[in-house]
């Protein structure tokens, strides 16, 4: 069964074409992984599957609904959650306030108390717990990928798409948040991930996707892709980032 | 009361508390001046809250809410002068003409991304302008000659007494009030917060934005459209000079950034400061002058209160965004 397919996604800025023909399917409780060198169209393809970039041409569909014109927020309560690259907390919110919106607004619709509860629980999962009911400004930059995360979980989605939440983080770090991607997959929740670290990413997906230009270049398993020259040589012959 | 908060009861309760004292009280003991100046800053307090419930809460500065006012009197004059309906019937008629005014405008603004920004001040100053036209060539409004309302009103109850102005003030500066206690504690304030921290963000979370932030503008406008109805009998004769002037936007803006939108009681202090200020300097002779220390000290709050004095004043206290039981959120910060 496949709960996420794209099909033929295109997007163009102006006369730029930022995707070609992409095509993806994600199934239940799967990590697939999205390389590609700088300016392949990765963050782009996640902002066309969460709905914050309209497509230009193709096709969105999510456990079997058309999504490819529904909003983002309509998106979010069918159960797509996602995370920005740039952390973007909501700076008037405290810590728990930002993760408990998820709650509140999400596919669970809870009253505000159950949803600040249930905002502690996943800050506790997460390793912010102890920062429960401070305010934003005190956070790093690693726990502000972390609530981006906790606050993406908090959705209680069934897809969760991460774009380089592990970017910038130091090792120690960075084998934090590789478990906590690993242990969303013993929760039946698929994930797509984007990372510049490909070793990272080639470590946990089941299945790897690589775009190039704007197009799909390869897909498989983590040791085809990673061994298919085509692959080798974008990553060679364009931006050297992995 | 499950969506509302615990914590709003009080603020619920100082309100009503207040507006009590006041109908009770100043119109038996105020003098005829204290109890105009009073229904003036009342009507100001309306405006300036019901501005704060949208614009200060989604950081949408709308400069068109003037026109829900200037409309709300109008409406309320074409129907006491056109009908034999009653003035709360004229004040509803207002309320919802203004809403349904604020329904059309915030479907189509607010549709575009391209106006998610500074645009939106824009569209809500042409709005200004196109109203005021519309409304100088409307016949049944006011068709460029101006509206006499006293002769509708006298031997009524709404016109027979100034008291009776203040009470409707005091009743709607009790509703907006309400209203904007509810948009600081309640779902819909958590949501309207987090549009003005990051749209976008606010989406990917599930927030509906589209929807609240045109339902929020339609509440407002609403508001200031009843705030309409009672000006209108006030006034006694309206036109389009004195009902869309510019400066009450203004005015109303500057009174909810003087007062802070920390707190929901914010732009009545605002509303208080402005128009005390604005007699006090009246009594000293120049109206321009009047306005430039108005204008002065608005400069010196934000220097030294840069949130206002509500923001000023919570300083020493909490602050929340989703407020809560204080014994779910345990130790705050």
């Amino acid at each position: 069964m496949t709960m996420l397919k794209c099909v033929d996604v295109t997007k163009r800025f102006g006369g730029v074409t930022a995707l070609h023909q992409v095509g993806i399917e994600v199934s239940p409780g799967e990590i697939v992984g999205l390389v590609g060198p700088n300016g392949s169209g990765k963050t782009t393809l996640l902002s066309c599957i969460a709905g914050s970039l309209p497509v230009t041409a193709g096709r969105i569909e999510f456990v079997d609904r058309e999504i490819t014109r529904s909003s983002p927020h309509h998106r979010a309560k069918l159960g797509i959650a996602r995370t920005f690259q740039v952390p973007r907390p909501l700076d008037s919110f405290t810590v728990v306030e930002n993760v408990a919106t998820s709650c509140m607004f999400g596919r669970d619709r809870m009253s505000r108390t159950a949803a600040l509860a249930r905002g502690r629980e996943v800050l506790d999962r997460v390793g912010l717990g102890r920062h429960a009911d401070g305010e934003i400004g005190a956070l790093t930059l690693h726990e502000r990928k972390f609530l981006e995360i906790a606050r993406a979980l908090a959705l209680d989605p069934k897809l969760i798409l991460l774009d380089e939440v592990l970017g910038g983080l130091n090792p120690k770090e960075t084998d934090e948040g590789m478990e906590l991607i690993a242990s969303l997959r013993d929760d039946g929740v698929a994930v797509v991930y984007i990372e510049h670290n490909v070793r990272a990413v080639a470590s946990l997906a089941d299945r790897m996707y690589v775009l190039n230009r704007g197009r799909n270049l390869a897909t498989g398993t983590p040791e085809k892709v990673l061994a298919d020259p085509a692959v080798i040589a974008a990553y060679l012959g364009g931006d050297v980032d992995a | 009361m499950n969506w509302l908060d615990p914590s709003a009861r009080r603020p619920f309760a100082i309100l009503a508390a207040g507006v009590l004292l006041a109908i009770v009280l100043v119109p038996a003991v105020g003098t005829s001046f204290a109890v105009t100046f009073g229904f003036q800053f009342l009507i100001w307090t309306c405006l300036a809250l019901s501005w704060a419930v949208f614009s200060g809460n989604t950081g949408y500065a709308s400069f068109g809410h003037g026109v829900f006012f200037g409309i709300g009197t109008y409406i309320t004059a074409a129907v006491l002068r056109e009908t034999n309906f009653s003035f709360v019937v004229a004040m509803l008629v207002a309320g919802l003409v203004a809403g349904a005014l604020a329904l059309v405008v915030g479907l189509a603004v607010f549709s575009s991304p391209r106006f998610a920004g500074d645009l939106f001040g824009l569209v809500t100053l042409a709005m200004a302008f196109i109203v005021m036209t519309a409304v100088s060539n409307i016949s049944f409004l006011d068709g460029g000659t101006g509206v006499f309302v006293r002769e509708h009103t006298t031997g009524t109850w709404i016109g027979s007494s100034t008291n009776h102005l203040f009470i409707v003030a005091g009743l709607l500066v009790a509703l907006c009030g309400a209203v904007s206690i509810a948009a600081s504690t309640t779902r819909w304030g958590a949501a309207l917060r987090a549009i003005r921290d990051d749209e976008a963000v606010a989406e990917s979370l599930g927030v509906p934005t589209y929807r609240y932030k045109v339902l929020t503008f339609v509440v407002s406008g609403a508001l200031a459209g009843l705030a309409g109805a009672p000006q209108a009998v006030y006034l006694g004769y309206v036109e389009v000079g004195g009902v869309f002037a510019l400066n009450i936007p203004l005015f109303v803006i500057m009174m909810v950034i003087l007062g802070g939108i920390t707190r929901w009681w914010g732009p009545i202090i605002g509303a208080a400061v402005v128009v005390a200020l604005r007699e006090a300097l009246l009594g000293i002779g120049s109206a321009e002058l009047a306005q430039v220390i108005v204008g002065l000290s608005l400069v010196a709050v934000i220097a030294v209160m840069p949130h206002g004095v509500s923001g000023f004043v919570s300083r020493f206290t909490t602050k929340r965004a989703i407020p809560t039981d204080r014994t779910v959120r345990g130790g705050a910060s």
